[in-house]
C-alpha cells in the first residue's frame, strides 16, 4: 500500500511537472513593487517630477498581477497621455497636486491641466535655468515671425509655439524651450492649410503637432490636438467662433446661426468667452456654456444651455478677451483706444458649471492703466492668478490684486522692436516679436519671470 | 488599564490602553472585544514591537488635523522618528504595511480630508508620513537603475521601451 502511494505520488508530480507550468512563486510582500497602491501614492506625493519619472521608468508596475493596479494604471495613463502631449499630461503631474482619492485616469482635463500647470510652474521655479523673480532673458533666432490669427503662441510655460509667416510667405511654426532659451523645433506649413491656426502642442522635445483649419466653416483640416480649442472663422458675410473637441470633432459654432459677428473668442474649459458685434457696430461680451461631454451631451449647438449677454460696453478698436485663472473664473479685456485704454474684470461662470448659471457683472471698478503712465496703445492684457499683466509696445506692467484693488507692482521696459505676441503662463511671460539686427529683422522672444501666485 | 494583543505568530502583548489607542484599528476593536485579546493576524511580533515603541513615544502627542491638501509635502523627519525608522528595508516595508493595516494616524498615516468612515470604506487608509517619507527620500535623486538596485527590482522593459522612456523624459532634465 505504501509503495503504491509513493508511486502514485511520484507519478502525479511528474505529470504536473510535464503538463502544468510551474506556479509563480508568491511575491515577497515586503518590496517596493508590492506595496498597495495607496501606499505607493503616498510615497510619490513626496517626490519631485524628476524622481517620479525615474520611478515610473524603473519597471512595468502593471505586471504585478495580484494588485488592483490603480497606481500602475495611473502610470500607464500618464504614459499614454504623455504620448499625446508633453505639455499638459506628462510626468510633471505631481500626484500631490491632484485630488487624492481620484485615480489620475478619472480626473477631468481641467484638473489635470491645473495640476500640471502648477507642477510645471514649480519645476520652472526650481530649475537651475529659471531666473529670479522679475528677471528677464532674451533670445533671437532666424525667421521673421508675423502674426497669423487667433493663436499666436501656444504652450504651457515650458515650451512655446509661435506661428508666423516668413518673408516668402510660407508659414512657419517655431517651438522654443523657455527654460533653455533655445528653438527646439520648426516646421514650414502649407500656407493654404494653415490659414486658420487652431493650436499646436509638443509631443516630444523636437516634435509637435499642429491643428489648422481650412477657409470654410466646416471644410476644415484638422490634424490633431488634445484640448478644446476655438478660433474665429471668417467668411465674406459673417464670422463665427468654432470650437473643436479633443477628438477633432466639430463641436459648436456661434455666428451664422445666431446672426452675430464674433470678433474675438477665447475658450476656458467648457466656457466660451467671446465678443460679438451687432449690425450697428456696437460690441459686447458674452459667455457661452458648452455642453460637457462627460454628461452625455451631444455636439449640437442647440443643446448649449444658456447664452448670457453680459455687459454692453462699447468697445473701441480691437477688443480682447482674456480668460483669467481657472480658479477665479473671471476675465479681463481691454478697450482698445490709445486715449482710453483700460481693462475690466468680470466675474464669470465657474468652469465646472456646464452653462452660464451666474450672471456676468462688472467687478470691480475699472482699472485705469493710464494711472501708471502706460501711454501707448495697450496691446494685451493677461490674467494669471492674482496678477494682471498689461503690455503695450514699450512697457510691461503687472498689477497685483489686493482685496478689491489693484496695485501696480512692477513695470518693465520692453525693448522688443515690433511686438507681436505674448503668452502668460506658469511663471513666465513670453513676448515674441522681431527687431532689427544690423540691416535685417530677426525674430526674438523675451521672457520675464514673475513671482509665483501660489 | 491595559489590553492584550495577539500577533500573527501568536505572541501576546499586554499594552497600556492609552498607547494602544494610538492605533485606530485597535481603538475600534477595543469596545467590541471586551476583555478578550485582540487578534492582529496581519502583523508579526517583531513589527508590532516597533509599532508599539512608536506609540509609546508619541502617546501624548495631539492627533494630526485632517489633511486638506494644503499641507506642504516636506520630507523632514524629526530626530527621534529618524532614529526609529532606521531599520533594514524589509522591516521598513513591514512597518509601512502594518501601519496601513492598522490605520495608524500620526505614525504612518496621512489623514485624508474625508470622514473617517468614508475613508475606511473607500480608500482603506493610506500609509504615509514617516515610512513613506523615508522611502521617498531613498528614491530622491536616483536614476532608474539605482532605484532598481536599491530595491532589488527587475527591469522588465525591453531595450526599445527603455530607450523610448529615456527619450520621453529628456525634456525634464536640466541641461
Amino acid at each position: 500500500m505504501g509503495i503504491w502511494r509513493t508511486f502514485l505520488s511520484q507519478l502525479a508530480r511528474v505529470y504536473n511537472a510535464l503538463i502544468w507550468s510551474p506556479k509563480p512563486l508568491p511575491l515577497s510582500r515586503t518590496a517596493l513593487m508590492n506595496l498597495p497602491d495607496e501606499v505607493l501614492f503616498a510615497i510619490v506625493q513626496y517626490l519631485q517630477p524628476r524622481d517620479l519619472i525615474s520611478l515610473s521608468s524603473v519597471s512595468i508596475f502593471q505586471n504585478l498581477a495580484h494588485r488592483t493596479l490603480t497606481f500602475a494604471q495611473s502610470c500607464r495613463t500618464l504614459r499614454s497621455l504623455s504620448e499625446s502631449s508633453i505639455l499638459f499630461w506628462k510626468h510633471a503631474v505631481i500626484p500631490g497636486l491632484l485630488p487624492r482619492l481620484t485615480p489620475i485616469h478619472d480626473l477631468s482635463p481641467r484638473e489635470l491641466r491645473l495640476a500640471t500647470s502648477r507642477a510645471c510652474h514649480n519645476r520652472l521655479l526650481n530649475s537651475k535655468h529659471a531666473q529670479g523673480p522679475f528677471s528677464t532673458r532674451s533670445i533671437t533666432f532666424d525667421g521673421v515671425i508675423y502674426p497669423n490669427s487667433e493663436t499666436l503662441i501656444d504652450g504651457a510655460g515650458l515650451f512655446i509655439c509661435l506661428l508666423g509667416a516668413t518673408e516668402d510667405t510660407a508659414q512657419e511654426l517655431i517651438c522654443v524651450d523657455v527654460r533653455r532659451g533655445l528653438v527646439v523645433g520648426r516646421q514650414i506649413l502649407d500656407f493654404k492649410l494653415s490659414k486658420y491656426f487652431v493650436g499646436a502642442e509638443l509631443i516630444s522635445s523636437t516634435q509637435f503637432r499642429v491643428a489648422v483649419s481650412g477657409e470654410r466653416l466646416l471644410d476644415h483640416r484638422f490634424i490633431e490636438t488634445h484640448i478644446f480649442s476655438c478660433h474665429i472663422v471668417q467668411s465674406d458675410e459673417s464670422s463665427a467662433a468654432v470650437v473643436w473637441s479633443p477628438s477633432g470633432k466639430f463641436r459648436a459654432a456661434l455666428g451664422d446661426e445666431h446672426e452675430v459677428t464674433v470678433s474675438k473668442a477665447r475658450l476656458l474649459g467648457n466656457t466660451l468667452f467671446f465678443i460679438q458685434q451687432s449690425d450697428d457696430g456696437s460690441q459686447n461680451m458674452a459667455v457661452l456654456g458648452i455642453p460637457n461631454p462627460d454628461t452625455g451631451a451631444t455636439d449640437d449647438f442647440e443643446v448649449m444651455e444658456k447664452v448670457e449677454v453680459s455687459v454692453e460696453i462699447p468697445l473701441l478698436g480691437q477688443p480682447q478677451v482674456t480668460p483669467a485663472s481657472f480658479d477665479q473664473g473671471c476675465m479681463a479685456w481691454r478697450r482698445g483706444s490709445a486715449c482710453d485704454s483700460g481693462m475690466w474684470l468680470l466675474s464669470g461662470p465657474r468652469q465646472e458649471s456646464v452653462g452660464c448659471s451666474e450672471k456676468v457683472k462688472l467687478l470691480p471698478d475699472r482699472v485705469e492703466i493710464g494711472a501708471i503712465k502706460v501711454s501707448n496703445l495697450l496691446e494685451r492684457v493677461e490674467v494669471s492668478g492674482d496678477h494682471i499683466w498689461a503690455i503695450d509696445q514699450e512697457t510691461l506692467c503687472v498689477f497685483e490684486k489686493q482685496a478689491d484693488d489693484f496695485i501696480a507692482h512692477r513695470v518693465h521696459g520692453v525693448d522688443l522692436g515690433v511686438f507681436e505676441a505674448v503668452d502668460v503662463d506658469v511663471g513666465v511671460v513670453c513676448i515674441g516679436g522681431y527687431r532689427i539686427s544690423g540691416s535685417r529683422p530677426v525674430s526674438c522672444m523675451d521672457m520675464y519671470w514673475y513671482t509665483p501666485y501660489y | 488599564m491595559s489590553i492584550t494583543i495577539v500577533t500573527s505568530d501568536n505572541e501576546q502583548f499586554c499594552v497600556e490602553k492609552l498607547v494602544a489607542q494610538r492605533i485606530a484599528l485597535i481603538e475600534d476593536m477595543v469596545e467590541n472585544a471586551g476583555d478578550r485579546p485582540i487578534p492582529l493576524p496581519n502583523v508579526t511580533a517583531s513589527v508590532l514591537r516597533k509599532i508599539l515603541e512608536y506609540c509609546e513615544h508619541h502617546k501624548n502627542d495631539p492627533l494630526p488635523p485632517y489633511d486638506d491638501g494644503s499641507r506642504s509635502r516636506t520630507t523632514h523627519i524629526s530626530e527621534w522618528d529618524q532614529k526609529f525608522i532606521t531599520v533594514d528595508q524589509e522591516m521598513l516595508f513591514e512597518i509601512i504595511l502594518a501601519a496601513n493595516y492598522l490605520e495608524m494616524k500620526p505614525l504612518l498615516y496621512v489623514r485624508l480630508n474625508v470622514p473617517r468612515v468614508q475613508c475606511l470604506t473607500a480608500c482603506n487608509a493610506v500609509a504615509g508620513d514617516i515610512g513613506c517619507k523615508t522611502v521617498a527620500n531613498m528614491i530622491k535623486g536616483k536614476s532608474p537603475e539605482e532605484i532598481r538596485k536599491l530595491f532589488n527590482i527587475v527591469n522588465n522593459f525591453t531595450p526599445e521601451e527603455e530607450a523610448q522612456i529615456r527619450k520621453e523624459a529628456e525634456w525634464a532634465e536640466d541641461r
